[in-house]
C-alpha cells in the first residue's frame, strides 16, 4: 500500500455489473449477452450530471484506473493522472473506468465462464470489435443514469475507444482527448499483433484456446509480450534505459543463457505478463485492434466526424513509431476538414508509445487545461 | 516569432483586433502563447485557433483555454478546408516562412481576409547601418544578430505592395507602426513595421459577411489614412 508521500485516491475497489441481459448485437452480427461489466469510478457525480469523464484502457489495462487494491504492488494504470488535484481531478469530476469487452479483468471474455454451459468461453467467445466495446460502456453508461460525458480519454486502445465514442455517440460526448493513438490500424500494426498472436497460437499447449484446465500457452503468451512491449518502446529510450550494458556479468557468456540487461528486462515482462493476462484475451483485443478503422460506413474519415461537435484534445508523442504523429495529424485534419475544434500536441519525450502512461508532467497541464474548456464550452 | 518593441506590440494587436469580424473565425498562423487569440476571443468573441511550432508555446496557449496546432504552418494550414476562416492573421511570421509563397496562398485558401504584418527591412536605421556602417543591420524591429536571426526574407514596404499588385490582393486597410505610435507618411522610410489587411478576390467582399457589417466610421477613417500612406510609401 501506499507510503506517506502517495497523493493518490488511497484504496479503490472494482463494482460488478450484469448488463445486456437480452444480449447486444456484436460489429459482426453475433448476438451476446449477458455482460458482466467491471469498473471503478472516483469522485461525486454532479446533481446536473455534467462533470463524468469515461477514462478507457489500453490493451493490457483494468478498470483500475487509479488508486489502490489492496495487495497490489502497483497502483492504477493512469495513477498519475487520476486523483484529487491531479489533471483528471476527482475533486472536481466523476471518473469512470471499465474494463473492455473480450478482457481478463472481471468484463465478460474469453476466460469467463458461459452461463450458457458453465464452462469457459474459450475459442466460442465471439470475436469483438473496438465499437462493440464502447457499446458496452453506453449500456454502463445508462446503468449509472449518466446521459453524456464531459470527456472521453484514453491512450493506444483507450484513445481509438474515445474516438469510436465521438463518432458513434456524439450527443452524448462534449470533449475527446486521444493520446498515441490512430483512426486505423496500419499493415505495420497488424503485422506486430498478427506475430503476437501466432507466439500464442504456435503454443501446443494453447490447444485451439481450450486451456483453462491446463496450464496454457505460458510460453506462448510471454514471447507475445516481449514482442509487444519492444514496439512500446524507442530506440533512444532504450538506449538510455539499457545501453548495451550486460547482466550479472563482465564479459560475453558466449552462450544463450542471458547476456544483455534489455534481455533480462524483456524475459521479466513477459514473465509477469503470463501471470496477470490470459492468451485468448490477447488474442480477441488485438483483433479487435485490427479491425479498427474509424472510416468504417463513412465516406471518408473527415466524413466519419461531420456529425461530431465534441472538442478534440490529440496528444501524438515524436518517439512513438508504433502510433506515430502523422497518424494523429489526420484525425486532427479530418476533425479539422469537418469544420470540428481539435487541439493538436506532440510532446518531445523518448519513452515511444509508453509516453500516454509515462509522461504525466508533460500531459497534465493540458488536459487540466482542456477540461477547464470543455467544461466551460457551449455548443452553438 | 520576432521579438518586437512593446509598444509596437500593443499597437498590432489592437490592430488586429479592431479589423476581426465579432463573432467570426479566426486562424493565427505562428500564434506563440496565444496572447492575440486570447485578446480576440474576449473581446471579439471569435472562434479562434491557432497554429505554432514551439512546444512550449502551445502548451501556454493550451492554458490560456485555446485550440492550438502544434506543428509547422504548412500542414497546419493543409488541415482547413476551403473558406473556414474570415481572418487569417499572420503577425511577424512570415519572413520566418520557408515557403512564404505557398502559405500565402493557402491562407487565401482557408481565410477570406488575411491580416499581415512584417518589419520593414527598408526602415531608415537598417539603411543607415548597411550603408553608411556596412554592418548587417539591428534595430529594435530587427535585433537579431546575423547567425541568430530567425529570419530567412528581407522584404519592404515597396516590395509588399508590388507583390500584392502583381497577384490582384486588394488592400483593404493598411497600417504602419514606429515606436508604439501609428505614422502616415513616408512610410517604407520610416515604418519599423507594416501592416496589411488584404483580400484575394474583390468579388468575394460583395458578399454580405461580418466583415460588411462591422464596418464603422472609424475604420473609414484608418481607410482613408491608409490611402495617404499609398503615395506616402511610394516617395520611401
Amino acid at each position: 500500500m501506499a507510503t506517506t508521500e502517495y497523493d493518490g485516491l488511497g484504496l479503490v475497489e472494482t463494482h460488478k455489473v450484469v448488463l445486456c441481459e437480452q444480449g447486444l448485437t456484436l460489429d459482426s452480427g453475433v448476438p451476446f449477452g449477458p455482460i458482466t461489466v467491471a469498473y471503478e469510478a472516483y469522485g461525486t457525480l454532479s446533481p446536473a450530471k455534467d462533470n463524468a469523464i469515461m477514462v478507457c484502457h489500453a490493451l493490457s489495462g483494468g478498470a483500475n484506473a487509479a488508486g489502490w487494491h489492496e495487495g497490489n504492488k502497483h497502483p492504477g494504470w493512469w495513477d498519475n493522472m487520476i486523483g484529487p488535484g491531479k489533471a483528471f481531478d476527482t475533486d472536481r469530476y466523476f471518473v469512470i473506468c471499465s474494463n473492455v469487452l473480450g478482457s481478463c479483468y472481471g468484463t465478460t471474455g474469453p476466460s469467463s465462464i458461459s452461463p450458457h454451459t458453465g464452462k469457459p468461453y474459450g475459442p466460442t467467445f465471439p470475436v469483438v470489435t473496438v465499437g462493440d466495446m464502447v457499446q458496452v460502456q453506453a449500456h454502463l453508461l445508462d446503468h449509472l443514469g449518466i446521459e453524456r460525458l464531459l470527456c472521453v480519454a484514453g491512450g493506444s486502445m483507450g484513445g481509438m475507444q474515445a474516438l469510436q465514442w465521438a463518432v458513434s455517440y456524439p450527443q452524448r460526448v462534449k470533449s475527446a482527448i486521444v493520446m498515441a493513438c490512430t483512426h486505423r490500424h496500419s499493415p505495420q500494426q497488424i503485422a506486430f499483433n498478427e506475430v503476437a498472436r501466432q507466439a500464442i497460437m504456435a503454443d501446443p499447449a494453447w490447444n485451439g484456446g481450450n486451456y483453462y484446465d491446463q496450464v496454457g500457452p505460458r510460453l506462448g503468451l510471454a514471447v507475445a509480450r516481449m514482442v509487444g512491449h519492444v514496439t512500446y518502446l524507442s530506440d533512444r529510450g532504450m538506449e538510455a534505459k539499457f545501453g548495451r550494458r550486460l547482466q550479472n556479468r563482465e564479459k560475453f557468456g558466449y552462450d544463450f543463457s542471458l547476456d544483455f540487461e534489455v534481455e533480462s528486462y524483456l524475459r521479466y515482462q513477459g514473465k509477469s505478463f503470463v501471470e496477470r493476462f490470459d492468451a485468448n484475451s490477447l488474442l480477441y483485443i488485438t483483433k479487435a485492434l485490427d479491425y479498427f478503422d474509424l472510416a468504417n460506413g463513412h465516406a471518408s474519415l473527415t466524413e466519419a466526424f461531420t456529425g461530431s461537435r465534441s472538442l478534440y484534445l490529440l496528444l501524438a508523442y515524436s518517439s512513438d513509431w508504433l502510433y506515430p504523429p502523422v497518424q494523429m495529424k489526420e484525425i486532427a485534419q479530418a476533425i479539422r476538414r469537418s469544420g470540428g475544434d481539435a487541439t493538436y500536441c506532440e510532446p518531445s519525450g523518448i519513452y515511444g508509445h509508453d509516453s500516454f502512461l509515462v509522461e504525466h508532467e508533460a500531459q497534465a497541464p493540458l488536459v487540466t487545461s482542456f477540461l477547464e474548456r470543455a467544461q466551460k464550452h457551449r455548443e452553438e | 516569432m520576432l521579438r518586437q518593441r512593446r509598444s509596437n506590440r500593443i499597437l498590432i494587436d489592437d490592430w488586429v483586433v479592431n479589423h476581426a469580424p465579432a463573432g467570426g473565425r479566426v486562424l493565427d498562423i505562428g500564434c506563440g502563447t496565444g496572447e492575440l487569440l486570447a485578446r480576440l476571443v474576449r473581446e471579439r468573441n471569435v472562434r479562434t485557433t491557432g497554429i505554432e511550432i514551439s512546444e512550449e508555446c502551445v502548451v501556454k496557449a493550451v492554458q490560456k483555454g485555446l485550440s492550438v496546432h502544434h506543428g509547422n504552418v504548412e500542414e497546419g494550414l493543409d488541415h482547413y478546408a476551403d473558406q473556414s476562416f474570415d481572418l487569417v492573421v499572420m503577425s511577424l511570421t512570415v519572413q520566418e516562412l520557408s515557403q512564404p509563397m505557398h502559405v500565402l496562398r493557402q491562407s487565401f485558401r482557408v481565410g477570406r481576409q488575411l491580416v499581415i504584418v512584417f518589419p520593414n527591412f527598408a526602415h531608415w536605421l537598417t539603411r543607415v547601418q548597411l550603408a553608411l556602417r556596412g554592418r548587417a543591420p539591428r534595430t529594435p524591429s530587427l535585433p537579431y544578430t546575423w547567425y541568430e536571426s530567425p529570419n530567412r526574407h528581407v522584404l519592404t514596404i515597396k516590395d509588399w505592395e508590388e507583390f500584392c499588385q502583381q497577384r490582384h490582393w486588394r488592400c483593404v486597410d493598411k497600417a504602419f507602426v514606429t515606436k508604439g505610435k501609428r505614422i502616415a507618411w513616408w512610410a517604407n522610410l520610416r515604418a519599423e513595421v507594416a501592416m496589411y489587411l488584404l483580400e484575394a478576390e474583390p468579388a468575394a467582399r460583395s458578399q454580405p459577411g461580418p466583415a460588411g457589417a462591422r464596418r464603422t466610421k472609424k475604420d473609414d477613417k484608418n481607410a482613408a489614412v491608409a490611402n495617404k500612406d499609398e503615395s506616402a510609401a511610394k516617395q520611401g
